[in-house]
């Protein structure tokens, strides 16, 4: 299969893309942009793979090759480090800190635990996650949010996928 | 227009990044060997320099730890380079490994080959080699980090841009010190330091 990107075709489908609002019709011209962004895609994972192979073949310790304009090599995301539970009394202090999490805590062991992290002047910091299913129920019967929860303003991206991709009914 | 007062400016990477990097007393101890001072990881990078050295030269291929690649022949380990670039500016360097096309840099300690691959030193040897008529195409860096045991690798392309900036680059900051050597008398008071 040969895919031609033409760029100028690209501009005019995205500038004839917004007439969604408008016509049914339109969508034609978002599909052809979301095709041509899905084989781009999956032609540089191809090339992703393929790089990776010829550069280990070249160098088992390969970590980047910088060209005029591109640079390729690997990345490492998240923590670099992790303790060893079971050698905790090993590690040297200063060379970690513990946030201690406790899990589904109802209202009254809440405020026993703040009261006694207190007495150890401990600082902390209380995370509450909201059961939305509730809230909801219970706007539906009070018509009204209850009294200390309140609805907050997410900003707004704006998204196009293909039908059946994702979740539809994201809000 | 940069003039030399019968001095001339012996530029090198080392020098020129601490410049450049703006810890200028360091650059200006570095230049005239004034701070002898070798730390204990100064000392084991220069020892693993030296078994390497020894390993290619006899085994005629990169140490296994950095791959084993065969190395094209000829090949120099350690080799000194100077070039004049102008009346008042000479450039020089040592190459730990040049065989085919390929300049390779070994590096010892924690940085990553990645680091070095982002420094301006691939784009100086480069012009050095190109101004000694030595053919590269490519800047390897081979790293080991003796305390974690691992090793890295990161090459760099030679090409016309690379070299245009690595020249504006080495001609920049020569002639910022050089200049600032020559206000403040330091060539008098120090150059006879040099060997």
């Amino acid at each position: 299969m040969i895919y031609t990107i033409d760029t100028d075709k690209i501009i005019q489908l995205a500038q004839e893309g917004k007439n969604i609002v408008l016509t049914p019709e339109a969508e034609k011209q978002l599909l052809q942009l979301l095709d041509a962004k899905e084989y781009v895609e999956k032609a540089i994972d191809v090339c992703k793979e393929a790089i990776t192979t010829e550069a280990l073949k070249l160098n088992p310790n390969f970590s980047s090759i910088t060209g005029e304009k591109v640079r390729v090599g690997f990345r490492q995301y998240g923590a670099k480090y992790k303790i060893d539970e079971s050698k905790l009394d090993e590690v040297p202090e200063n060379m970690y800190t513990a946030n201690v999490t406790a899990q589904e805590v109802d209202r009254q062991a809440l405020g026993e635990i703040k009261d006694t992290l207190n007495e150890l002047s401990l600082p902390f910091k209380v995370a509450f996650s909201v059961e939305a299913k509730e809230v909801e129920k219970f706007v539906k019967e009070h018509k009204a949010l209850p009294d200390g929860i309140n609805e907050i303003e997410r900003p707004k991206t704006m998204s196009i996928t293909k039908k059946g991709e994702g979740n539809d009914n994201d809000d | 227009m940069t003039t030399n007062n019968g001095y001339i400016y012996k530029a090198s990477f080392s020098t020129l990044d601490v410049w450049y990097k703006g810890d200028y007393e360091r650059a200006i101890k570095y230049y005239f060997k004034l701070d002898k001072f070798q730390s204990p990881e100064m000392a084991q990078g220069e020892e693993l320099h030296k078994r390497f050295k020894r390993f290619i030269d006899k085994e005629k291929k990169l140490p296994a730890v950095f791959g084993g690649r065969p190395l094209a022949k000829p090949f120099i380990a350690e080799k000194f380079l100077n070039a004049q670039i102008d009346s008042w500016l000479e450039l020089r360097g040592r190459l730990d490994l040049h065989d085919g096309t390929i300049i390779t840099d070994f590096k010892t300690g924690q940085k990553t080959a990645n680091e070095y691959a982002n420094s301006w030193q691939g784009a100086v040897y480069s012009v050095l080699c190109t101004l000694c008529k030595i053919p590269v195409t490519a800047v390897d860096y081979h790293t080991y980090d003796q305390y974690s045991k691992k090793a890295g690798f990161a090459r760099v392309w030679v090409t016309d841009k690379l070299l245009e900036d690595g020249y504006n680059w080495i001609l920049t900051y020569s002639s910022e010190m050089h200049d600032y050597l020559l206000k403040n008398g330091l060539y008098q008071k120090y150059d006879h330091l040099r060997s």
